[in-house]
């Protein structure tokens, strides 16, 4: 997955290992299917077709592809799964801003709405365009191997797919398992929080970035401008899938400050927002810092916040 | 920027998650066994309103076994096979009694009955889609019944909402006991054509509202062989409205169900339940909940109190307390446990009936009106 996996299972040993070892299985089926790196993955066949022929697929890849299509539009078209074209502008190593004319045929190569999913498959509709579902299928293999777990009656389990977490029941004990939310300024955690049966995602511009001419710049990018977005530093959001928290995570980080934080507060849900001064905000009542146990979902909030 | 739609993405995100396939497993993935096995007891009929025969009346212990499995990828099976094994005596008709209400004549104890079942379903999954064929065979020694069954099921808009079709025919034939001795009828055949459809529509990642109508044409021998005077029309046309609403309360611990059907009949009976259930406990070890329902129905146009031999026999006319106006009200407790891959299960219902519980008033009460216990216990492995 690019990123280190933890998977924590309590119960039966001999059960816990055949669980441990089908999940294995499982996330590394999503690595070889979705991976824009190996040229064998889907991704990787839609992408080599793009202005061409219908690839077809499946029905996992057809519901993440339609799942993308929902966050395109609650985004208003920012969380758009084609922006990915924009690494070849935004390279590693870059000294100066792209300008307008280095942008433009790029940003002609991202549009969702030229994803053409029909029944027979999917088809790019631009030579050059790209898919990539990496924002969409990490999240979605949190909760997978989450179900995976439950459907195998294993009843305490955290599945952790580099940040994008699922917490299957309590811990062992009873209690909400122990997250720490890192913190974008450092190495340790800026709040500790307790979560069952839910999951939780973290986004944020801190783990890559550009310094470009002394300034540094989040590798969020806009893909309307092609820019990087000035936003919050990070996001963390628990909601009933991982998916979704991860989705709600990035859609507040491209909406910027302040709309991105706004849009958050007319949510039903928990965050966890830090804005580049490190000021830290979260859902009134319900929040990351109040030490509350929230609403009807029995998931439980508790922190340790370090201001 | 405004937000477009504050009215909640976060549910509509929720609700397009769901789509994704580790959220909905609509085609079975797991082999699952289960049996279960329960008695049904009556209670005693009162000695003061039984004339003749046993005051003992029904008791029935069923145990029923079914597998389910999926067949490669597209296709899945299910297999059920069920045994009743019955005994007590049930009304054989009724009298007027001084007090202007009815007594109860009852058959002996002699009544020791069992059925046996079978049925087989192979299903057809697409994307979306499934088609279902199914046959079943059920005997006792007076009755065979052979029914034939297809369903179909669509799912629409991102599987929020699925609509259920199915068409079923069953072919029954009667051969009463003693019917010579007792001048009953010595064969007779029915037939039963079912219609059903129903929209199952999730509402919000908590909740789901399944709507449904029924129709069921019966045709044939549907007077009770068994009974003095029992003369019912050949043709009976049902009809029923479902209303079921489920609703997490807390998402995985609790949860509640509401359920309401409207019936009514070519025979003039016209009936209301409404049934309520509460889940409680994690879905991954003990669930318990209590239930309670509530039915009311009005009598068949051509319902009697008691039977009446004054009238020819060309003119219908029954006097089974099941076509009265009556009402009751069950409550009862279910348990569930479930271990790994086991999940035993455990029910209880109690069931009372009186002319009293009817929303429509009647100026005698059936004698013949049950109460009963029914008792069960299951167990359920996947493997």
């Amino acid at each position: 997955m690019g990123s280190p996996c933890e998977l924590k299972l309590s119960g039966d040993p001999a059960l816990c290992q055949q669980v441990a070892e089908d999940c294995q299985r499982e996330a590394a089926r999503f690595e070889t299917q979705y991976s824009r790196f190996t040229t064998d993955s889907i991704t990787a066949q839609i992408n080599a077709a793009a202005g061409g022929s219908v690839v077809p697929i499946d029905a996992e890849c057809r519901a993440i592809l339609a799942y993308a299509g929902v966050c395109w539009g609650l985004s208003d078209g920012l969380f758009d799964i084609t922006s990915g074209v924009l690494r070849r502008v935004w390279t590693k190593g870059r000294l100066q801003l792209p300008g307008p004319d280095e942008l433009r045929p790029i940003l002609a190569l991202i549009d969702w709405q030229k994803v053409e999913l029909s029944d027979a498959g999917v088809r790019l509709g631009m030579p050059g365009m790209e898919i990539d579902l990496g924002g969409v299928v990490k999240e979605y293999a949190a909760d997978a191997l989450a179900q995976r777990i439950r459907e195998a009656s294993v009843q305490h389990a955290v599945v952790n797919l580099g940040g994008d977490i699922f917490c299957v029941g309590t811990n062992p004990e009873g209690l909400p398992w122990r997250i720490g939310i890192k913190d974008p300024d450092g190495s340790g955690a800026i709040a500790q929080v307790g979560i069952a049966n839910a999951g939780l995602a973290t986004s944020g511009g801190y783990e890559r970035y550009f310094d470009i001419e002394g300034k540094r710049f989040s590798h969020l990018l806009n893909p309307a401008t092609g820019m990087p977005v000035e936003s919050l530093a990070s996001v963390s959001v628990i909601a009933e899938q991982s998916v979704v928290a991860g989705s709600i995570a990035t859609i507040a980080l491209l909406k910027g400050q302040p709309d991105g934080l706004h849009w958050l507060q007319t949510l039903d849900c928990n965050y966890l927002a830090i804005d580049s001064d490190g000021q830290s905000f979260s859902q009134p009542g319900q929040g990351l810092n109040e030490g509350s146990r929230s609403g009807p979902d029995r998931k439980f909030y508790r922190s340790t916040q370090q201001e | 920027m405004d937000v477009k739609k504050p009215l909640s993405p976060l549910a509509l995100l929720s609700a397009a998650a769901l789509s994704l396939p580790a959220f909905s497993a609509s085609q079975p993935t797991e082999r699952v066994v289960s049996v279960n096995t329960s008695v049904y007891q009556e209670g005693d009929a009162k000695a003061a309103e039984v004339v003749f025969g046993d005051l003992q009346r029904f008791r029935v212990k069923t145990n029923q076994f079914n597998l389910s499995a999926p067949i490669g990828r597209d296709w899945s099976m299910s297999l059920g096979y069920d045994n009743e094994a019955m005994s007590g005596a049930s009304p054989w008709g009724t009298v007027a009694a001084s007090d202007g209400s009815g007594d109860l004549i009852m058959s002996g104890a002699s009544i020791d009955d069992s059925r046996n079942g079978v049925d087989v379903t192979l299903t057809r999954h697409w994307r979306g889609q499934s088609l279902g064929v199914s046959v079943g065979y059920s005997g006792e020694h007076d009755y065979h019944s052979r029914s034939v069954g297809m369903n179909y099921e669509q799912d629409f808009f991102k599987q929020n909402t699925t609509l259920a079709l199915s068409v079923s025919y069953a072919s029954d034939e009667l051969t009463p006991t003693d019917a010579q001795l007792f001048q009953r009828l010595e064969k007779g055949a029915k037939q039963t054509r079912s219609f059903y459809a129903s929209v199952n529509q999730l509402l919000s990642p908590v909740s789901m509202l399944n709507l449904g109508f029924g129709i069921t044409k019966r045709t044939g021998e549907l007077s009770d062989p068994y009974k003095l005077r029992d003369i019912r029309p050949d043709n009976r046309v049902e009809r029923t409205l479902t209303a079921n609403y489920r609703r997490y309360v807390d998402w995985q611990t609790s949860s509640l169900a509401v359920n309401y059907r409207y019936f009514w009949d070519s025979y003039s009976v016209g009936a209301h339940t409404l049934a309520m259930s509460w889940m409680l406990g994690d879905e991954a070890g003990v669930q318990w909940g209590p239930m309670l329902r509530y039915y009311s129905q009005s009598e068949a146009a051509f319902y009697t109190p008691w039977d009446r031999y004054d009238q020819p026999d060309t003119m219908a006319q029954s006097s089974d307390f099941r076509l009265s106006t009556f009402g009751a009200v069950s409550y009862g407790l279910k348990a569930r446990y479930r271990i790994r891959r086991v999940q035993v299960s455990m029910q209880y219902e109690r069931y009372d009936s009186g002319s009293g519980y009817a929303l429509s008033s009647t100026k005698t009460e059936h004698p013949g009106l049950v109460d009963f216990e029914v008792v069960s216990l299951g167990a359920a492995y996947r493997f």
